[in-house]
Order: structure tokens, then sequence, then C-alpha cells
């Protein structure tokens, strides 16, 4: 009994993470096809379906609820709905979420309706219903769940082998159309798949959680990866790991759902992609661009020294970074660089505070100084100025790509050598040991 | 005997219950530079659409070089509007090029190493191979354009339909697409642009087709571009073309 209910076990789990990956994959064409939704409108729809075909097996063989029956009934009446959905857009000028949520709430209204009905019946059995509803993963049959596992792998063969055509089609519907291909087909297939896959997952998920399933992987793989095939590849391992993490859950709390589980822990895991995703995450995001606007703002309180150092003989200049001493030069009065930088008084004493920090400036009551550090910096500020005046100047062209693209060894020569005629101070060593990889 | 890149007959076209295009009829010049003007809604894009087969006509016939639309799919190569797909799709501008290569590599074949560098060279066509490998929605407007371009030129076809290649490019960009233009004619390729300003477009092409929901006037520029026909493709909006021509 033990072993029997271990190897059940291991197959559901098996079964359950090859969906999970098979929905991930297909989730993220889906998504950018723009059709998320799909898989919901999919998933509700059969739920009529479900309930006439309960009722049709009652009629006729008095208790048996047969799995295949309901399947049946399923599919045919998601296909129903998707015939529904694609009248609605053809024939109404309505926008397509619009008819997606007619649909979606107008069959499974439909089909809550057959169920009270049902439940109205002698049988208690219309109570196995709602694994269809909720999902009932850990009661899966070995025989549903080996169903489940080669129906996935399918998806992802069939997938796998139509990726070109799928990701022209997806990218750009009219070119693919020009090819020859046929659009209808390729949306076809992928209509197909998608209905397949949801009608088979029903048990395990729920109908209702099942949307989660395809849309939450690739969402999370989204944020971690500018490329397709890595999308799909990570969205794939997030599914199966989310039907991991679910199914070991609910094995350790009988009484909670597992479709629920399932959907929580890839909730869990969108949420940390989101946070943290190396391409779209949104910590990173959030302190790179702080991090960007206070540097810059850093650099433009040092380059409001540039007036008073340029006219500072280079002589006296050279004598205060080597003996690391400013105070040869005069302080320049805080009111005149608020003015000039246009900041708020939270700005300015935010500033302020950080370059101090930095060891850059010395501050009297209502001025500032730089520190020999901060001179330096100063120097540095003014050196990267000047570089992008003279850069823009020659190769107009790269302007916009300044900091993309490293320019060749020549052109970085060429403007160094007017740079140095110009300004010979600028390439003091001391300058150049700032930031070294930064400095052009 | 003389068989037309493209030739259209009776065209006539649709939407709900406007009509966008009425009775076309065309034969194209071989191996040239030929723009397609007309007001906003005068049905440059559908004339465009039509003829590849992405919107139904509701009657007429189009064949190129002789031969029906389905068995000429590899002669044909479309670049088309800019905003007509989602730019934030994760893929290279190296794999967008690739992609015009897809289907004469066929069904169930891989991208082969030759293939990504004929997508490369077609980059280097257009200036792009320093950005093969950055994020399509990480480019410019006008990059973007240009890799639009390059996915064309590698399919090397027969026929090139652009929609308003040089909508929202800069002047040297616009110069080196044309040019790109003119090496294609040589290579005896045929090349409809569609095409919003009228006062460039005497330089551009060699033929032009005026186009308001019929085809006003087509032929070489000296023959199309008259203040007559203009009048009457454009209505009164042509004065502003008028007035910098007569400045000239």
């Amino acid at each position: 009994m033990n072993s029997f209910f271990y190897y059940n076990t291991i197959v559901v789990v098996s079964a359950v993470s090859v969906f999970g990956a098979a929905s991930g994959f297909l989730g993220t064409l889906l998504q950018l096809r723009k059709q998320s939704l799909l898989s919901d409108a999919i998933s509700h729809a059969t739920l009529p379906g479900i309930a006439i075909a309960f009722l049709i097996t009652f009629l006729l063989s008095n208790n048996n609820k047969s799995s295949f029956a309901l399947f049946a009934g399923a599919a045919v009446s998601s296909i129903a709905g998707i015939l529904f959905l694609l009248f609605l857009d053809r024939s109404t000028s309505l926008k397509e979420d619009t008819n997606l949520a007619i649909v979606i709430s107008l069959f499974f209204g439909a089909g809550a309706f057959l169920l009270g009905f049902l439940k109205n019946l002698p049988t208690a059995s219309a109570a196995g219903l709602n694994r269809f509803i909720y999902g009932k993963t850990a009661s899966l049959l070995a025989s549903d769940a080996f169903i489940i596992c080669g129906a996935a792998i399918g998806t992802i063969t069939i997938l796998l082998l139509f990726f070109k055509e799928f990701n022209l089609f997806l990218f750009d519907k009219e070119f693919t159309q020009v090819q020859g291909y046929s659009t209808s087909s390729i949306d076809l297939l992928l209509g197909t798949l998608t209905l397949f896959l949801v009608i088979l997952g029903l048990q395990a998920v729920g109908l209702i959680l099942i949307i989660a399933l395809f849309v939450l992987p690739a969402l999370a793989a989204r944020c971690w990866t500018d490329h397709i095939r890595m999308m799909l590849l990570q969205a794939s391992i997030f599914g199966i790991v989310s039907a991991i993490m679910g199914t070991v859950w609910s094995s350790l709390e009988e009484q909670l759902p597992a479709g629920a589980l399932i959907v929580l822990s890839m909730g869990f895991l969108f949420l940390v992609s989101f946070l943290f995703g190396t391409k779209r995450g949104s910590v990173w995001t959030t302190l790179k661009k702080r991090k960007q606007r206070q540097e810059k703002n850093v650099d433009l309180l040092l380059q409001s020294f540039s007036d008073l150092i340029q006219k500072t003989p280079a002589n006296s200049i050279i004598n205060m970074l080597e003996s690391r001493s400013s105070y040869a030069l005069p302080s320049l009065p805080i009111i005149e660089i608020v003015d000039m930088l246009h900041w708020s008084s939270v700005q300015r004493s935010q500033i302020l505070r950080q370059a101090k920090e930095k060891n850059l400036i010395f501050r009297q009551k209502d001025s500032i100084t730089l520190s020999p550090h901060g001179l330096s910096h100063a120097l540095r500020v003014l050196r990267l100025h000047e570089w992008q005046h003279i850069f823009v100047q020659f190769y107009p062209d790269h302007a916009q790509s300044i900091h993309q693209r490293k320019l060749n060894k020549n052109e970085r020569e060429k403007i160094r050598i007017i740079l140095k005629s110009q300004f010979p101070i600028l390439f003091h060593p001391s300058i150049n040991k700032l930031q070294k990889d930064n400095l052009p | 005997m003389n068989t037309s890149p493209l030739s259209i007959k009776n065209l006539t076209v649709h939407y709900d219950n406007k009509i966008a295009l009425w009775d076309i009829h065309y034969e194209a010049p071989e191996a040239s530079l030929i723009g397609i003007l007309g007001p906003n809604g005068a049905g440059k894009t559908t004339l465009i659409k039509a003829i590849l087969g992405i919107i139904r006509a509701t009657s007429g016939s189009i064949t190129i070089f002789d031969r029906p639309l389905q068995r000429t799919h590899h002669m044909l190569s479309y670049v088309p509007q800019r905003g007509t797909v989602d730019w934030d799709y994760p893929i290279t501008a190296l794999e967008l090029v690739c992609m015009g290569l897809y289907r004469s590599i066929g069904w169930f074949r891989r991208v082969q190493k030759k293939h990504w560098e004929k997508a490369y060279h077609a980059l280097e066509q257009v200036g792009m191979q320093s950005f093969a490998h950055r994020q399509i929605g990480a480019l410019s407007g006008g990059q973007q354009q240009r890799i639009f371009i390059a996915r064309a030129l590698v399919q090397d076809a027969s026929i090139y339909f652009m929609d308003e290649p040089f909508a929202g490019v800069d002047a040297k960009t616009e110069a080196s697409i044309l040019i790109l233009l003119r090496t294609l004619k040589k290579e005896k390729k045929t090349i409809f642009v569609v095409h919003h300003d009228l006062s460039s477009a005497t330089k551009t092409f060699d033929h032009i087709i005026l186009l308001n929901t019929t085809i006003i006037a087509n032929g070489t520029v000296k023959k199309t571009m008259t203040p007559e026909y203009l009048k009457r493709t454009f209505g009164s909006s042509t004065t502003l073309y008028e007035e910098e021509t007569a400045l000239q």
C-alpha cells in the first residue's frame, strides 16, 4: 500500500512538472501572440461541456463517471467557446478583450448553472466535478498522469519542430503571409495545442487557476532575458519548479488544494523575478537609475567649479594636486550653485551630503570648497565634458553611441591629442588614476 | 514575349462598405524604382497589401512575371511600416534579419552558420553590423527601419515592396537607403516604394504611380509629375509642393 502510494506520488509529480514545462513553453508563445487570455477562455468554456457530459453518462449508466466522456464534453464545449469568440471577433467591432470577457463569463455562468442543477441529483458523485474547477493533483490516477505527461511531451515536441515558423509568425504576421506561409494554419495549430493542453491539465490545476500556469512563467522569464530561446527555456523551468513546489507542499498539508499551491509557487517565482530579474527586475532598475542620478548630480556640482578652475593658473593647480591641498582655490557660495543648477532644497541638501560623504567638498556655512580629492574629480568631470564636446564635433555619427560603442584606438588618440593641447592639466597623472575605465 | 514583373488587372478592394481601391490596371516596367504617391487614405498601403495577398481583394487579378501569386512568394519581398510589429519582441537585430531566410531554409531545418553569415552581410549592407546582437527594442526608429530593409535584402527577391521606408529616418540614412535601392535596381530588381514626400520624389524615382483610390497617372517622372495630375491626385494640398518647385 505504502509503496503504491509512493509510486503514485512520483508519477503525479513528474506528470504535473512536465505539464508545467509545456504550459510555460506554450504560454510564452501565447504571450508573444498577445493572447495570454486565450487559455482562460478555453478553460472556462469547458465547464458546461463537462456538466452536460456528466449528466449524459449519469442518465445512461446511472453512476459511472467516465473520464473520457468528461474530456470529450470539455473539448466540445471549449471549441464552441472558441468559435463563439471568433464569431464575436469577426462580426462585431468589439475589442478582443471584451469578447474574451463575454465568452469567459457566459460559459462559466452556464457551467455553474448546470452544476447547481446536478447537485440536486440523487447521487453524491456530482461532487467529483469539483476537481475540474479547483483541481485535485494528489488524487490523480497514475493512468491520468501518464496521459498528461504524454500530451505535454507531445506538445513540446510539436512546438520545437515548428519553432522557426512560430517565431516568424508571432513577430510579424504579415511578413509571414507574404513569405507564402498559411498564417491561419499556424494560428490554428497554436490554438489547438492550447486547447489540448488546457483540457488535459484541468484535473491537475482546475479550470479557474490554469491560466496562471500559462501566463506567469512567461512573464517571469521575460524579467531575466531578452532572447526568445532563453525565455522559452526559463519559462519551462519555472513551470517545472512551481509544479514540484506546489505538489510537494500539498502532500505536506493535505487539506490544501494542490492547484492553488502550484499557482502560488509560480506567483512566488514571478514576484522574485519581477523584483530581482537581471533584465527587467524592478529593484536593479530602480537602484541603477538612482545611482546614475546621484552620480550625475554630484558631477554637476563639481562641474560648477569649472570656471574657477579654468581661471586658476595651471601651475598652481598642479601644485595643489601634487601637494594634496586645494586651499588656494576660492570657495563658491552655495546659493550660486543652486541657482545655476535649479535644485530644490531637498535635492540640494541630499547632493551636498553625498559629496561630503565622498570627501569631495568642504563645507563652510554658506559656501563650499573642493577638497584635494574633489579637485581631481572636478578635473575628471571637466575632462569628460570637454571630451564629449570634441567627440561630437569630430564624430557626429557616433554621438548617440558614445557610451555603448568603444572608439577605436586612432579615434581615441585623435581626441586625446586635441584635448591635451587645449587643457594639458586635464591629463595630470592624478586624474588618470580616477576610475580608469570610465575615463576616455 | 515581354513579361512584366507585375501586372494588375481590375483590382478593386473594399474595406467594409468603403471603397479603398477602384479598378486598378497596371503593368510595371522592368528594373526600375517606382514611387507610389498619394494623399493620406489614398490606398497606397492597401495597394501593396492587396498585391502581396495580405488583404483580400474584392476583384481583380495579379500576376508576377505572368505567374499567379501563390507560386511566386519567393520572388517577393516586403518591408512593412515600422509600427506594424511589436519591437519589444525578444530577438536581436541579427535574428530579425535571419527571419528573411526562414522560407528558403524550409520546414524542420535549423538555421545554420551560413545563414547567420548571410544575415550578417545584409546588416553590413545597411551599416548596422555593430548592432547585430542588440535587442531590437533598444534600437532607434531609423535603425529599426534599416534592419527591416536588411531582412528584405537577405531574401534576394525579384520585386521589393517598401512601405514608407524613409519615414522617421534622418537625411543621412535616407541617402544610404537610396543608394541601396539604386544598387538593387542595377541588379535588375523592381522596387516599389510608398512615399509621402512629393518634393524628394522627383529625384528619387524613375517611375511614379499617382494614386488616389484609383491610378491617376503612372509613368516616368516627367510624364506624371505635372501640375494637372498632381492637382487631381492631391486636390489643393499640392500648393506647397508647387511653391517649392517654383522657388527652385
